[in-house]
């Protein structure tokens, strides 16, 4: 008889607050948690497991200094930010070897887990990640979303803009990290034809139609429950991550029903148990019009009024159906 | 009309970078990990608690989170 899960195990770095929040919440619930960094694999995490010979699932254990776990007892992974693969090694080659190594064995085991609930699953979190699958995603399943194009055209480009007033760019993942301590910022930003060219051809560029919006809408999903806040920046700004967070106001806002039950449908269609979405808000005689602007997989919320409740949610999710 | 790609052209997408967002300095110096309840702790220079809960804005030049707030780095998948 396979061992009754008794652990929430939690996938992330020790940087991560956020995860501090849902584990404070699991230690209420009176249910062990182990937390893991995959990229601290080595004397300070140790893992065997096993599969054949009459077993079709894997089976064993994996220890951190702190914890010694059997993979059977997981009942649940609360997969959040675990940090970026690393090796000493200073040959380039043996480095890429460890981590590539680390990656399929201990990374493919941790998401191939027997008994477990996954929230996110990290392949739903990958497949929902593209802005071009989700866009798709959100307009079949019944919401609004700004006219989209997406090239490395810039005759197509310049169509584009010429056709609408308004147009706006923005990069799909942002700026690496530069030489030094720079950091770059492509913010969202309203573009005319004229500022387009020829070095658009070399990489993939997405340009929309932009919405007359009068607030945003962040709409955080945790299984069924629905988190809504109305953010609007003093500025006005178009981007509100561009200003200081905490100059940003924040109010409750109601989904509208049809919102809602398409974004259970978008989640679902993804395998995801939890999503951060955008809204954009217009404001008509009809009332307000919500626009899709896009669904982070692995949104932050612990900025969030709501963070406490959600978090708490977060833990419902994850113990569902296995724990008291 | 069409430029020729090559790999000297820089992409149109990066001429739209703002010139760089300063990088505010971590409130924390160092984290500690508390090995019976698996939480960590965020701590300054002189080893004080620092509270991360929200109110405070963190930003990094990483693609972890390091604080209740969401780091400022401009990559979507930090929002």
């Amino acid at each position: 008889m396979p061992p009754t899960p008794t652990t929430v195990l939690v996938v992330t770095s020790l940087i991560d607050e956020t995860a501090n929040t849902v584990i404070r919440v699991l230690i209420e619930r009176e249910v062990r948690v182990v937390r893991v960094d995959p990229a601290d694999i080595g004397t300070a995490l140790t893992f065997s497991a096993h599969i054949g010979n009459g077993r079709d699932s894997w089976g064993g254990r994996l220890l951190t200094p702190s914890r010694d776990v059997s993979l059977e007892e997981i009942g649940a992974t609360y997969y959040r930010r675990p940090s970026p693969w690393r090796s000493d090694a200073a040959d380039e080659q043996v480095r890429q070897f460890v981590i590539t190594e680390a990656r399929h064995g201990l990374r493919g085991l941790l998401r191939t887990l027997p008994n477990c609930r996954y929230v996110n699953h990290p392949a739903a979190t990958e497949g929902a990640d593209f802005k071009v699958a989700q866009l798709q995603v959100a307009v079949r399943a019944g919401m609004k979303i700004p006219e989209t194009l997406v090239t490395n055209d810039l005759d197509a480009a310049r169509k584009f803009a010429l056709e609408h007033e308004h147009i706006i760019y923005k990069s799909f993942r942002g700026v690496p990290p530069g030489a030094g301590c720079q950091v770059g910022a492509i913010w969202t930003q309203r573009i005319s034809a004229d500022d387009l060219n020829g070095s658009l051809s070399v990489t993939a560029h997405l340009f929309q139609k932009e919405i007359q919006k009068t607030a945003d809408a962040r709409v955080t999903v945790v299984g069924r429950k629905v988190f809504a806040s109305r953010i609007t920046a003093p500025d006005g700004a178009l981007d509100w991550r561009r200003g200081d967070w905490r100059e940003l106001i924040h109010e409750p806002i109601e989904v509208p029903e049809a919102i809602r039950e398409a974004l259970y449908t978008y989640l679902a269609h993804f395998g995801l148990e939890f999503g951060c979405f955008d809204f954009a808000i217009e404001e008509s005689r009809a009332g307000e019009i919500w626009t899709f602007i896009e669904c982070n997989p692995n949104g932050q919320w612990g900025w969030l009024p709501d963070c406490d409740a959600i978090a708490h949610a977060f833990a419902d999710v994850l113990l569902e159906g296995w724990w008291p | 009309m069409a430029m020729t790609p090559n790999q000297t052209v820089r992409p149109w997408g990066l001429s739209r970078m703002a010139p760089h967002c300063s990088v505010a300095p971590l409130e924390y110096a160092t984290v500690t990990f508390d090995p019976e309840t698996q939480l960590t702790h965020f701590h300054d220079a002189g080893g004080a608690i620092v509270d991360m809960q929200r109110g405070t804005v963190t930003t990094s030049q990483g693609g972890s989170d390091g604080s209740a707030n969401s780091p400022k780095v401009a990559d979507d998948s930090n929002d």
